[in-house]
């Protein structure tokens, strides 16, 4: 090894970062040559200077002046506010949704007897007007209802579905309104018939 | 920290008060994604590093236009600036600009900062070997260049 090769060597030994193997190297050149003795001595007088940067000492001011800016750049930046609207939005409206779904299909407390009302041609009128023998209907009420996709309503089958449930008879009615639920050919269109007893 | 920025950035104090500004600004900003296992400091002195490393391109990009009696690098000290102003330290600043960017940062913290080769090499992202090769470059480089300014003056 020629000493070109041995500086940066030099260089580590001067701060002791050097293993003890490669330090007994170094010293064993050094006794030999006296450029790198030399070299070696400017390395630890250029070291000291630049180690006298440690000792360079900042004003108070400076570090006053550094903090009062962070302080102010770090009460500047806040966090946007947009995302928390926006999720409380989307919660709002997933709730609202939820709750429509899930609301009661039939009013509480009324006793409901369910008439299947098919679709087809055998029944092409799309009257949800109550045939005679509900002409004492006291309130229709319609779930989801479509202006333009009105129900086909089978008022015969709806008739036999009442008598079969032993409710044709005016006297066989409780005092409390039967409620008739009708389905329909469109699974969002329900119809409730309140039907009071003196009506059959 | 303000040090260190100094240190990396050449004697250029707004620069480096610019650093240490950024350098609280992330710490701000990542402070409750910082691993409380790992060492803060060494964090520290990584965004350190780095912000001066950004602050350098930035710089090589667009280099500062030179106001007319003014002197870009250096500063005047003052009574709100630094207090020692020696040619033998503005003398090791003008070596300290003829390292690499990579021999500057491992010079600066292991011989300013005092801060161990392995621990050199964790916050660089580096290898140890790495890291002695800058270093021992940097200081030859630095015992060098102080060696012809002396010959130049006298």
């Amino acid at each position: 090894m020629n000493c070109t090769e041995f500086e940066e060597r030099i260089a580590l030994f001067v701060e002791n970062d050097l293993s003890d193997a490669e330090v007994t190297a170094v010293e064993r050149h050094l006794e030999t040559c006296t450029d790198c003795r030399e070299f070696a001595a400017g390395l630890r007088e250029s070291q000291a200077m630049l180690k006298g940067l440690r000792r360079e000492p900042f004003d108070d001011a400076i570090f006053a002046d550094v903090r009062s800016q962070v302080i102010g750049r770090v009460s500047n930046v806040r966090p946007p506010m947009w995302p928390k609207y926006a999720i409380a939005a989307t919660l709002l409206i997933v709730l609202a949704a939820a709750l429509w779904r899930t609301r009661p299909a039939a009013p509480v407390g009324l006793p409901a007897v369910t008439a299947y009302i098919g679709p087809g041609p055998a029944f092409p009128t799309p009257r949800t007007t109550a045939p005679r023998q509900a002409s004492q209907i006291a309130k229709m009420t319609v779930r989801h209802g479509r202006a333009q996709s009105r129900p086909h309503v089978n008022s015969r089958l709806a008739r036999q579905t009442i008598q079969q449930a032993g409710l044709a008879h005016p006297r066989a009615l409780h005092s409390e309104p039967l409620v008739v639920k009708l389905l329909t050919n469109d699974p969002e269109v329900v119809i409730y018939w309140l039907v009071d007893q003196n009506g059959g | 920290m303000l040090g260190t920025a100094l240190r990396l950035l050449g004697r250029n104090l707004e620069d480096a008060k610019d650093a240490a500004q950024q350098v609280f600004l992330r710490l701000h900003r990542g402070l409750r994604q910082l691993d409380e296992n790992r060492q803060f400091e060494s964090w520290l002195y990584r965004v350190t590093v780095n912000v001066c490393r950004d602050m350098l391109r930035v710089r090589i990009r667009k280099p500062a236009v030179q106001l007319e009696g003014t002197e870009h690098r250096s500063y005047a000290p003052g009574a709100d600036e630094m207090m020692v102003h020696s040619e033998q330290i503005q003398l090791i600043y003008d070596a300290l600009d003829t390292l690499s960017e990579r021999e500057r940062a491992a010079l600066v913290l292991r011989d300013l900062e005092g801060i161990a080769t392995k621990e050199v090499a964790r916050i660089l992202g580096t290898s140890e070997v790495t890291v002695r090769c800058h270093i021992s470059s940097a200081r030859v480089k630095i015992r060098k260049f102080v060696d012809r300014q002396s010959r130049r003056r006298l």
